[in-house]
């Protein structure tokens, strides 16, 4: 019994001491927080800020475009089906998953400005790597601002476009005054490009902000610095089906389920494409994919080609410069010179109209040279608010049902739940 | 197979025999039968009390033990589902005797020993606990069965099993007395003869629906009987790992004598009855009767005519699938040495043309006994498990889902066709998705005895399970291969694709307990043990992708033009020491305390042990001088209080980050990516148990009742509190939050009410229910509304888990529809609670009637009811506008507009109750005439499965789960096959 007891006690005591040891385990797939602010990770830290923001924006042209007007679906799913319908709740999936992005997106452009802060030191203010998580960060919050009726920053309260679009401007300044001081300390030609690649994708993303605050003469500002040639794209590949440009999926031939909406429909305009002859959706009713639009590398004004896994998007350009500065002109002469040409593109005869029709023309114009880039909700939002509602409304292309109210992404029920500000 | 198990089995016997032959003493020769029927007890093993000389019986509960000394005068036979019976003699020095015996059955036998939960003294008189325990080797004698889930079907009260799917080769969902966590799972934690084995999938590329189990690897002919312990009262000493309950397959062993060959071959078939599937219905319009190209099937009929169609009768839909199984086993040892030996081959197909289950597998069990004080023995298992799963469930180019939401008569572009709205049954059957387990379960134990008041045992063991999954579509032109999206990771498949999976789970167990026992008083006896128990548990998962294939019949990952690869790891361990106290006064009181403390690798980093303590008391009151009631031959009372844990995940505690990619013009590169947000204060759920309840046996054996209360309660049940995606993070991290309770009572009636010679009859009554509420979220969230559907289920605080909520129209004050301005209905804002989503109460009769000694007719009747199922599939055949209810003139119209309306669930959440045939068996002991000298005995059983559903539930059968069998809480009633019947025929020959 002695014996018997010593051991009961030399286990109890062993439990106490904790044989860690034996419990030791690995985790290889995983980064520990501590780790993130060693300078060797500098890349891994920018490449997560542009690939979050790649995944988010392709995830939000195409959702934005099925809460605007220019695709619906054919979806079996509810939560797909209610969102497409314009008639969802804040725990619907497809809201939440471009919310989730785009939060993930400019979180991490936000860390990562605190971390090259610490990696970089003194050198942090002329740093590219500085420069370019400022400008896709201000992006994310500029996207956030266009898309959402309101959304919270790290936990903050719920915060009102007006503040997101804010915040994205001074985020691009920011971009712009380190992106120029890196420029200016460098005199390898490729370091120079990039520094004023970036000055210039923060120029589009700072005027398209200032556009939608309302502020057409600080929009007209920084576009005005954009070259008309410039174009920034978001990439994507083959490499996982998270790299994939998201609108292939809905709109391949094969079994689709996005139509191009009926708004778009027998235009004749090779900028907004949809497949010549219907195919059947999920629920197997008629619909046309869109296929490549204007704004996708690859596009051909004469040949009809599919949206591919691999097709680029121009997220920031010099056209969008020039609508943006068109729009702040006004129903001028030049703008007019500036309609025409866009019609030309899409096979329209040129028109001459002034005032409020050239404006709403222009809008036309614009509506379909950026046709699945992402714009058009933004942009309906604030025709909305100026007045003119050009939301789908009645009956839904394809159910039996009928459009509802919605006119934005909303805060999803995750956020709500873990942020103490709701 | 054969040939192995031959070599193998000479090879013992050849050691047996000369074990045998240096035996010197006396000989008793005797036989062992059933008291109430005289039949023979053919599983039941004799002892010489007081030495180590036994054996097993033959198939004529006959036996012969040699080598008997002179001073033995008792000898004692012992089986499952018996009491032990002794028997004395007297033998003078190299003489003979013949003994009989003559057993009690019972199901509540004082003196079996339990295995499982029990250190001390673990005769079930000593467990102040309840233990289920199911005789496999009999269930086997009544039953044809494909699986380890056949086996506990209807058989033990508390454990609800909750099928997945008709399909052959899919795992059901097991859960003992009710859910106790919402999120650590509610599986119990599984043994094989105390080696910790896995239950989770063989790790099959997902078919939207239906997941493998490994615990379909195990042969159900090499098990000898199942324990069941339920919750955390009879659970603690298996520490943070065992609050939903534990369950122990004890597989079979040699007994001394000579050796035994059972071969046992079964054949049979499985179908889905066509008055189980439904009847699409469309109705003749102007427009289709016009269109005679997409809808021939209204060409000259009128309008207004309706035309209908029963879904998935087509040739090539389904198929009545074949089954054949082949199996050997050889036991036999002396006092010193015993093996078992087996092998088994079975194919068994399914309804779905490309579904199969096979399994082939090899057992050694093997025990020495060097001496009195020390044995070892080894068992191992090897098993090979072969899988192929239809596309199914909640994928549109799914077959059942295609065919129930076809318009009849409509003739849909290829790949669907007529009467198929995604994809014909040819196309459908194409669908290649096959995994392979290799299983290896090795395990020893060595028990030594060093001092008659000191007992030691050491289990080591292991369980290494290797898969390989694949997925496989051909080279097809576009359009022709409709798997191409969500069936094949969204990539387009068009130039073939191939996907391989490696998953590989290794389980390790190492256990030691020691005993001592001591003799305190004269009527007080002390068994003091302790014990440490360490686990690990590691998963990784290998995957590799190839696209581009480059021609038919390529299945090679590095012949694709693409590849891509993707890996998953994870890592458990935990290590618990245990003291246990257990006194015994008289042999009649017992009392027990315990106390388990664990540490683990998945508990946060602020926790370092927990402890759980266990109380119980045994007292078999009828062995009171003053215990006198009529009819009463024994009865115990119980009565145990216990607490155990279920753990967080392997690394649910750890904030990390990830690495991801970017795609850049140049390439892709490595990028940062938010992982787990993690919690540092995580710690195991804790459930608290106490359960009281008796045994008693009546009538002299002829009835038994075994009746349990429980009341169980979870707290700090892990609940998942979502990240807010605004940190970067998303989804959810887990916190210790909530409080759960289960309570009920099980009760187990049996007896055997006639009793001839010529004519028995033993009936089981078997009643459980279960009270499940969700008491606590431990915060002020709003009730989780989550379903895969529709919004149809909930945690609410107050209601059972996962309790079924339906939305209904809106209606007037006056009763009448309410009706938007466009004609349309509108969905009301309240939710109606319907009822919990599992049954909550159980009822299983079984009966068997013995016939001339020889003939053997048994039936299994399973109720479960209390419990409410989405109809999914009427759900949306009415929104299609395709049910009768929809197309029926007489119709009520308001209530055809509400059944269409998308988002209403109130009209197909209905009430699940049910009454299942579950077995109907014949068994017919052949009379082996002049073939004895061949075999001792040879039985053919005819046997049907699933025969007969009573419901009002509106669907084919209430009991599946389009969310497969490991689902824990999800359920509803779409695309999966629903439970099939299957007729078997079986010869088994012993020799």
């Amino acid at each position: 019994m002695r014996a018997l007891k010593g051991f009961l006690a030399g286990a109890l005591i062993i439990s106490a001491a904790a044989c860690n040891d034996l419990l030791d385990v690995s985790d290889p797939g995983s980064i520990q927080g501590g780790q993130l602010t060693d300078p060797a990770l500098e890349n891994l830290v920018v490449n997560g800020v542009i690939g979050e923001f790649q995944v988010a924006y392709g995830s939000y042209a195409f959702w934005s475009a099925v809460l605007a007007d220019e695709l619906f679906t054919d979806h079996t799913n509810v939560a797909v089906r209610e969102f497409s319908l314009h008639n969802f709740v804040d725990l619907n999936d497809t809201n939440e998953g471009v919310y989730v992005n785009l939060q993930r997106t400019r979180q991490s452009a936000d860390d990562a400005v605190d971390r090259l802060r610490t990696m970089l030191g003194a050198g942090f203010n002329t740093s590219i790597s500085a420069a370019r998580v400022y400008a896709y960060g201000a992006y994310a919050y500029t996207l956030l601002a266009e898309g959402f009726c309101d959304a919270p920053v790290n936990l903050s309260a719920p915060l009102p476009p007006e503040e997101l679009f804010r915040r994205g401007i001074a985020r691009f300044d920011t971009a712009i005054t380190i992106a120029t001081a890196y420029r200016s300390s460098q005199t390898v030609p490729a370091n120079v490009a990039a520094a004023t690649d970036i000055i210039n994708m923060a120029n589009v993303g700072a005027a398209r902000a200032a556009l939608k605050l309302g502020d057409l003469a600080k929009a007209k500002a920084y576009a005005s610095l954009v070259p008309a040639s410039y174009e920034k794209l978001a990439l994507y590949s083959s490499n996982s089906v998270r790299e994939n440009n998201a609108l292939n999926r809905p709109a391949r031939t094969a079994d689709p389920y996005a139509g191009v909406h009926p708004t778009y429909l027998g235009l004749n305009d090779p900028r907004v494409p949809a497949l010549a002859t219907s195919r059947p959706g999920l629920n197997s009713n008629p619909i046309f994919p869109p296929q490549r639009p204007m704004n996708y590398v690859g596009w051909s004004p004469t040949t009809v080609q599919t949206i591919d896994i691999t097709t680029n998007i121009k997220f920031a350009t010099g056209l969008e410069a020039q609508y943006i500065i068109a729009e702040a002109d006004g129903a001028t002469a030049s703008t007019l010179s500036f309609v025409n040409a866009r019609r030309a593109v899409g096979n329209q005869a040129p028109v001459n109209l002034t005032g409020a029709a050239l404006i709403a023309e222009l809008r036309n114009q614009r509506a379909r040279d950026f046709f699945l880039t992402g714009q058009r909700l933004g942009d309906l939002r604030r025709y909305l608010k100026a007045g003119v509602d050009m939301f789908p409304k009645g009956k839904y292309p394809v159910f039996t049902d009928f459009y509802g109210d919605k006119t934005c992404f909303i805060v999803p029920l995750s956020e709500k739940a873990g942020n103490p500000n709701y | 197979l054969r040939a192995w198990l031959s070599v193998a089995a000479i090879g013992i016997g050849a050691v047996v025999t000369a074990g045998t032959a240096a035996a010197q003493g006396g000989t008793i020769t005797g036989r062992v039968t059933d008291a109430a029927s005289g039949n023979p007890v053919v599983n039941a093993q004799v002892m010489v009390v007081g030495t180590s000389i036994g054996t097993a019986v033959d198939s004529d509960g006959r036996f012969r033990l040699t080598g008997v000394p002179s001073s033995a005068r008792q000898v004692r036979a012992r089986s499952i589902g018996y009491q032990p019976a002794t028997a004395t003699f007297s033998l003078a020095t190299g003489g003979t005797a013949n003994v009989n015996l003559f057993m009690t059955a019972s199901a509540t036998s004082l003196e079996s020993v339990v295995i499982t939960g029990a250190v001390g003294d673990t005769r079930r008189r000593a467990i102040g606990n309840a233990v289920s325990t199911v005789a496999a080797s009999e269930v086997m004698e009544k039953q044809i069965v494909s699986n380890i889930t056949d086996v506990l079907q209807a058989k033990t009260p508390g454990l609800t099993l909750i099928p997945g799917s008709g399909q052959v080769g899919t795992a059901s969902n097991y859960r003992l007395r009710g859910a106790g966590s919402l999120y650590a799972g509610n599986t119990p934690t599984i043994y094989v003869d105390g080696i910790r084995v896995s239950g989770r999938s063989q790790g099959n590329f997902t078919v939207f629906g239906q997941e493998t189990s490994s615990l379909d690897a195990i042969n159900p002919n090499d098990i000898e009987s199942i324990e069941v312990i339920k919750g955390p009262a009879a659970a603690t000493l298996y520490g943070a790992e065992a609050a939903a309950g534990v369950i122990q397959v004890i597989t079979k062993r040699g007994a001394p004598g000579k050796i035994r060959w059972e071969g046992r071959y079964e054949i049979g078939s499985t179908r889905w009855d066509d008055d189980l599937k439904p009847v699409n219905y469309g109705v003749a319009t102007a427009a289709r009767i016009a269109d005679t190209v997409n809808f021939p099937g209204y060409k000259g009929l009128q309008v207004g005519d309706i035309i209908s169609h029963r879904a998935m009768t087509e040739p090539n839909a389904l198929r009545t699938g074949g089954a054949q199984k082949f199996s050997l086993s050889a036991s036999g040892g002396t006092d010193r040495y015993s093996f078992f030996v087996s092998g088994v081959q079975s194919k068994e197909e399914g309804v779905n043309l490309n579904n199969f289950a096979n399994l082939g597998g090899l057992r050694g069990n093997f025990s020495f006994v060097p001496s009195d004080k020390l044995n070892f023995s080894t068992n191992i298992d090897y098993s090979r498990h072969h899988v192929r799963l239809p596309l199914n469930d909640n994928i549109a180019f799914g077959l059942i889902i295609s065919s129930y939401l076809a318009i009849p008569g409509r003739r849909y572009a290829y790949p669907a066709g007529l009467n198929h709205s995604q994809i014909l049954p040819e196309v459908a059957n194409t669908y290649d998705n096959q995994t392979r387990a290799d299983r290896f379960i090795i395990g020893t134990t060595t028990e030594y005895r060093p001092f008659k008041w000191l007992s030691n045992r050491l289990r080591v063991g292991l369980d290494y399970n290797v898969g390989r999954a694949e997925l496989y579509f051909p080279p097809q032109p576009a359009g022709l291969n409709p798997f191409s999206a969500r069936a094949s990771f969204e990539i387009d498949n068009t130039k073939g694709f191939l996907a391989q999976g490696r998953p590989i789970n290794q389980d390790l167990t190492f256990n030691y307990d020691a005993t001592a026992t001591h003799d305190l008083s004269s009527s007080l006896v002390s068994n003091a043990s302790v014990g440490v128990q360490y686990l690990s548990t590691i998963f990784r998962r290998t995957d590799s992708f190839g696209q581009d294939l480059g021609a038919t019949g390529i299945r090679s990952i590095g012949s694709a033009a693409v590849t891509t690869s993707d890996e998953d790891f994870s890592e458990q361990k935990s290590l618990g020491f245990y003291a246990q106290e257990q006194l015994a006064w008289n042999d009649k009181l017992f009392v027990t305390g315990a106390v388990r403390v664990d540490n683990n690798s998945a508990f946060g980093s602020e926790l370092n042990r927990v402890f759980y303590p266990k109380a119980s008391v045994s007292y078999v009151i009828s062995e009171e001088p003053y215990f006198r009631v009529p009819y009463v031959d024994n009865l115990r009372l119980r009565l145990a209080w216990g607490q155990a844990g279920n753990s967080p995940g392997p690394f649910d505690a750890l904030q990390s980050y990830t690495t991801s990619v970017v795609t850049y013009a140049a390439g892709t590169q490595s990028a940062l990516r938010y992982g787990s947000f993690g919690n540092p204060n995580l710690k195991p759920e804790r459930g608290t148990e106490i359960e009281t309840g008796f045994e008693a046996g009546m009538f002299n054996g002829r009835m038994n009742l075994d009746l349990t209360y429980y009341n169980k309660r979870t707290k700090d049940a892990l609940l998942p509190v979502s990240v807010s995606p605004s940190t970067g993070f998303a989804g959810t991290r887990l916190e210790n939050l909530g409080t759960i309770s289960n309570s009920g009572i099980e009760m187990v009636l049996s007896g055997v009410p006639i009793q001839r010679k010529s004519l028995a009859l033993e009936t089981t009554l078997s009643l459980s229910t279960n009270h499940n509420e969700l008491v606590s979220f431990g915060d002020d969230r709003a009730p989780i509304i989550f379903g895969s559907y529709a919004p149809s289920q909930r945690y609410q605080e107050g209601y059972p888990l996962a309790g079924m909520w339906a939305q209904r129209v809106k209606y007037n004050a006056d009763g009448s529809l309410f009706k938007l301005p466009n004609g349309q209905p509108q969905i009301d804002t309240a939710s109606i609670f319907m009822g919990p989503s599992v049954p909550t109460r159980e009822m299983s009769f079984s009966g068997t009637l013995r016939l001339f000694d020889r003939i053997r007719v048994y039936g299994l009747l399973d109720r479960k009811t209390g419990h409410y199922q989405f109809n999914v599939k009427d759900w949306r055949r009415d929104r299609a506008g395709l049910s009768w209810e929809t197309v029926n003139p007489a119709a009520d119209p308001d209530e055809v507009l509400a059944r269409k309306l998308a988002s209403q669930t109130y009209f197909h959440i209905q009430p699940a109750d049910f009454t299942k045939l579950r077995d109907l068996s014949v068994s017919l002991d052949l009379p082996m005439g002049g073939l004895k000298r061949y075999a001792d005995r040879a039985t053919i059983t005819a046997a049907g499965h699933n025969l007969a559903i009573w419901t009002k539930y509106g669907g084919a059968d209430p009991e599946l789960n389009f969310n497969g069998g490991t689902s824990t809480f999800n359920r509803n009633d779409s695309w999966t096959v629903p439970m099939t019947k299957r007729y078997s025929l079986s010869l088994s020959v012993n020799f």
